[in-house]
C-alpha cells in the first residue's frame, strides 16, 4: 500500500525562495525532493511513501538569491493515514530563512459565523411568520 | 561510510517552532462579525420580549416502544457518525497523543494492577476493561467511545422526550446537539475517550424536570442516581453535574429544592475522593482528568473570546475543534428565545446554558489572539476558584460547554416545539442537523495513525525490560510527551515491562528523562553502557527520528557496545533495531 504525500510551501515574499530541497526520512528509508514554483508564491513536491509513516524527520535546505542554508529541522509525527498533505509557510527571521509547518486543515474563519447567522435570519423569519398565522 | 561521532547537541530534537507572525492571526473582521450578530440578537430579543411569550403547545404523550426502537437505533448512527472511522477502521483514531494514553489504560487494567486509584474516567473503564478482554484494546477503546457518544444522544432525547414532554420530530435537537457538538468532535480526534462515556448530564436534567410529585424522594433517588453518574464519569462532569443541580434547584423553586441539595452530595462525596489527585501529588492517570498542575488555570489553555468567535486558538490541537463552536447556532433558540419568550423552564434552561458560557471563558476575560494575551477582566471562575477550590479542576474551562450544549438542545427543542409550521421546524432540525456535522464534530478530518506496533519488539521474551531510544528532548517539549507516550503504547502490543512510568503525566517527574540524557552523554563520549549503568535487559533504537548525519555513526556504537541488532523491522510506521544488553 503506497503512502502520497504532497509538500507545499507558501512563500509570504513570492520569488524570494527559488527552490527547497527536502531530506525526508520514513520506515528506514531516506527520500530527497526538490519542491518547485507551483503558481504565485507556491512551491510544491509530492511523493509516495511505500507504507504510512509514524512520523517524519524533515531537513530542508532554502536556495535564495543570496545562497542555500538549512531552514528546517523538525520531526513531525504524522497523524493520518490514507495519504498526507503538509503545508509550511516560509518566514525570514533575523536574517535567515524559515519553513514553518502550519495547520492546513479547518475552514474559513467566515464560516464560524456566517452558519450562526443564517440560522438567525431563517429562525426569526420563522417565527415571525408563525406568529402572523396565530 | 567513515564513522563520525555525533554530538550531543544533534542528538536533541529540534527545539519547538516559534509562533506565526501576529499578521496571519488578525482577529478584528471576524469579532466585528460576531459584534453585528449579537447586535441582531439583542434587537431579536427585545422585540420578541415586547410581543409577549409564544403559546406553548401541550405536553405530547411518552413515546412507545417503536418509538424507543427508533431512538436507539438512530443513536446509534449517530454515534458511529460523531466518531467516525472508530467503527470500521482498524488504525487508530486520534490526532496527537491522548489515543495513545487512553488505550494503554485499557490494556493495563485489563492486565489486572492497582491503578483505579488514579483515575477517575470509570465509566469509560467498567466498559472497556470488559470490552479489551473481548476485542482487544484498541477496539475497545473506539468501541467503548461510540457507545458512550450514543448512550449520551439516547439520554438527550430521553430528556427531551419523557420529562420535558417535547414532540417527537423537535425532541430531536436534543441528541443532535449532546451527540454531535465540537466538544466531542474534539475529544475524538485528541484520544479522550473517557471524557465522552456517560450519559450523566442529560439524564440529571432529565431527573430534575421530573415533577417530585407525591414521591419526592423517589424523584431525589433518581437525581442522586444520575450525580452519581457524572461523578463516575469524570471530575469534570461530578464538578458541572452539582452546578445544574444547584442552580436548577434554586430556580425552579421547588418546595424540595433542598433535596436536590442532598442530591449533590454523591457528586461531592466522588469528587473529594480524588481530592489528593487534585491537590497535585501522586500519580495521575492518562485517560484521567485529574493531573498534577490542573490547578494551574492561567497557565493552560483556555476558551478566550477568540477562540469562542472561531479564531485560532493560542494552543493548537486542544480547541482546534471548538474554534468553531458555533455557539450561535444553539444560542439563538436554544437560549435567547426562551429567555424572552418562555416559561420558567425555559429561561431555567438558558440560565443554565449562559453560566456555562461565562464559566468556560476562563478566570479572566481575554479577546487578543497572540501569546501575550491582554487580560480584559477578571471572571466568576476565578472566584469560583478562589472560594471553591474544587473548581481547580478545570484546567480546560472550555468543557464547561458540555453543560452548554445539553441545556442548550433541550432549549431549541422546547422553541423549535411552539412553532405552528411543521416545515420550519424541519428545515431547522436540518440546518441544525448540518451545521452541528459540518462544523462541529467534522467525522472526515478525523486522523488515525497506524495500529499496528513495530515486530522488532517481538524478539524478546516476556519479562525483559525494553528501553525505548529517542533523541533527546526537554521536559517540556510537546514532542517528548509525544514520544513517551508512543512508547507506552508500543507496550499494549509487546507486552515488556519499561524502565519508566507510563502513568505520569509530566516528563520531568519521569524516569525517561534522565535514561535518555544519560544513553546520549554515553554516545557522545563512546562510552559503552551495559546493564549495570542502564536499567535494562535490551533497547529498542528508533533511527527514522534522529538526524540523517548522525544514525550511520550511532548504529556503529550501538553494534559495537552489545552487538549486532536482535531484530530489525520497518513495519508500524518506522524502523526499529532492537539490541540485546544482555546474552541470554
Amino acid at each position: 500500500m503506497s503512502f502520497p504525500m504532497e509538500l507545499v510551501v507558501i512563500d509570504t515574499d513570492p520569488g524570494g525562495v527559488r527552490d527547497v530541497h527536502v531530506q525526508l526520512s520514513a520506515s528506514g528509508t531516506a527520500h530527497e525532493l526538490h519542491l518547485t514554483p507551483r503558481g504565485e508564491g507556491e512551491l510544491y513536491g509530492r511523493l509516495s511513501l511505500p507504507d504510512a509513516p509514524r512520523y517524519l524527520r524533515i531537513e530542508a535546505t532554502c536556495t535564495t538569491s543570496t545562497g542555500s542554508e538549512p531552514c528546517m529541522d523538525e520531526v513531525l509525527f504524522m497523524s493520518s493515514t490514507a495519504s498526507s498533505r503538509l503545508e509550511f509557510q516560509l518566514f525570514t527571521h533575523d536574517g535567515h530563512t524559515e519553513l514553518l509547518s502550519t495547520d492546513s486543515s479547518g475552514y474559513p474563519l467566515w464560516l464560524g459565523f456566517s452558519w450562526g447567522a443564517l440560522l438567525l435570519v431563517v429562525g426569526l423569519l420563522g417565527l415571525i411568520r408563525a406568529r402572523s398565522h396565530a | 561510510m567513515p564513522e563520525v561521532s555525533p554530538n550531543l547537541q544533534s542528538l536533541q530534537l529540534p527545539a519547538p517552532l516559534p509562533a506565526l507572525p501576529e499578521s496571519s492571526k488578525d482577529s478584528t473582521p471576524v469579532l466585528l462579525g460576531w459584534g453585528a450578530i449579537f447586535a441582531l440578537l439583542v434587537v431579536a430579543f427585545l422585540m420578541l420580549r415586547r410581543h409577549g411569550p409564544p403559546d406553548r403547545p401541550s405536553p405530547a404523550p411518552r413515546p412507545g416502544r417503536l418509538e424507543w426502537g427508533a431512538a436507539l437505533a438512530i443513536c446509534g448512527v449517530l454515534g458511529a457518525c460523531a466518531t467516525w472511522p472508530m467503527a470500521t477502521t482498524a488504525d487508530l483514531v486520534q490526532h496527537n497523543f491522548d489515543g495513545f494514553g487512553s488505550t494503554w489504560l485499557l490494556w493495563r487494567l485489563a492486565q489486572g494492577g492497582a491503578l483505579l486509584e488514579a483515575v477517575d474516567t470509570w465509566l469509560y473503564l467498567g466498559l472497556g476493561v470488559p470490552l479489551t478482554h473481548l476485542v482487544g484494546p484498541v477496539r475497545a477503546y473506539h468501541l467503548s467511545t461510540l457507545l458512550g457518544v450514543s448512550t449520551a444522544a439516547l439520554a438527550a432525547w430521553w430528556a427531551a422526550r419523557v420529562p420535558f414532554r417535547l414532540p417527537p420530530l423537535v425532541a430531536w435537537a436534543a441528541p443532535l446537539a449532546v451527540g454531535l457538538n465540537p466538544l466531542v468532535g474534539t475529544a475524538v480526534v485528541e484520544g479522550h475517550g473517557g471524557l465522552l462515556v456517560g450519559p450523566g448530564l442529560a439524564l440529571l436534567l432529565g431527573a430534575l424536570q421530573l415533577r417530585p410529585g407525591r414521591h419526592p424522594w423517589r424523584w431525589a433517588t433518581a437525581v442522586v442516581a444520575a450525580g452519581v453518574l457524572c461523578a463516575l464519569q469524570s471530575g469534570y462532569f461530578a464538578l458541572m453535574g452539582g452546578i445544574v443541580v444547584l442552580l436548577w434547584g434554586a430556580w425552579q423553586r421547588r418546595p424540595l429544592w433542598r433535596v436536590a441539595l442532598v442530591a449533590a452530595l454523591p457528586t461531592l462525596l466522588f469528587t473529594l475522593a480524588l481530592w489528593d489527585q487534585i491537590q497535585g501529588v501522586g500519580g495521575a492517570g492518562q485517560a484521567a482528568t485529574f493531573a498534577a498542575g490542573m490547578v494551574d488555570l492561567p497557565l493552560s489553555d483556555i476558551a478566550t473570546l477568540d477562540t469562542l468567535a472561531g479564531l485560532p486558538p493560542q494552543s493548537a490541537g486542544v480547541l482546534f475543534h471548538t474554534r468553531h463552536a458555533l455557539i450561535f447556532a444553539l444560542l439563538v433558540p436554544g437560549v435567547i428565545l426562551p429567555l424572552a419568550g418562555g416559561d420558567r423552564a425555559g429561561r431555567g434552561l438558558a440560565l443554565l446554558a449562559l453560566v456555562a458560557i461565562l464559566l468556560a471563558l476562563g478566570t479572566e476575560l481575554q479577546a487578543v489572539c497572540h501569546p501575550e494575551t491582554q487580560a480584559l477582566m477578571p471572571l466568576p471562575l476565578r472566584w469560583l476558584i478562589r472560594h471553591v477550590p474544587l473548581a481547580g479542576i478545570f484546567r480546560f474551562p472550555v468543557r464547561f460547554l458540555w453543560i452548554y450544549y445539553t441545556v442548550a438542545g433541550l432549549g431549541t427543542a422546547r422553541t423549535l416545539s411552539t412553532l405552528s409550521l411543521p416545515w420550519l421546524q424541519r428545515g431547522l432540525l436540518v440546518a441544525l442537523l448540518l451545521e452541528l456535522l459540518v462544523l462541529g464534530v467534522r467525522p472526515w478530518e478525523t486522523s488515525r495513525v497506524p495500529a499496528s506496533v513495530p515486530s522488532a519488539y517481538g524478539a524478546l521474551q516476556p519479562g525483559d525490560t525494553v528501553m525505548d531510544l529517542w533523541p533527546m528532548f526537554g521536559p517540556d517539549h510537546l514532542q517528548g510527551v509525544q514520544i513517551k507516550e508512543l512508547s507506552c503504547y508500543y507496550q499494549v502490543g509487546h507486552g515488556l515491562d519499561l524502565p519508566f512510568e507510563c502513568m505520569s503525566v509530566h516528563l520531568e517527574d519521569n524516569a525517561l528523562l534522565p535514561l535518555t540524557r544519560q544513553v546520549m552523554q554515553a554516545l557522545a563520549a563512546d562510552a559503552p553502557m551495559g546493564p549495570a549503568t542502564l536499567p535494562a535487559d535490551a533497547l529498542a533504537w528508533h533511527p527514522d527520528a534522529f538526524p540523517l548525519d548522525t544514525r550511520w555513526a550511532i548504529q556503529k556504537k550501538l553494534e559495537r557496545w552489545w552487538g549486532p541488532p536482535l531484530a530489525t523491522s520497518t513495519d508500524g510506521g518506522e524502523r526499529v533495531l532492537v539490541f540485546r544488553l544482555v546474552p541470554r
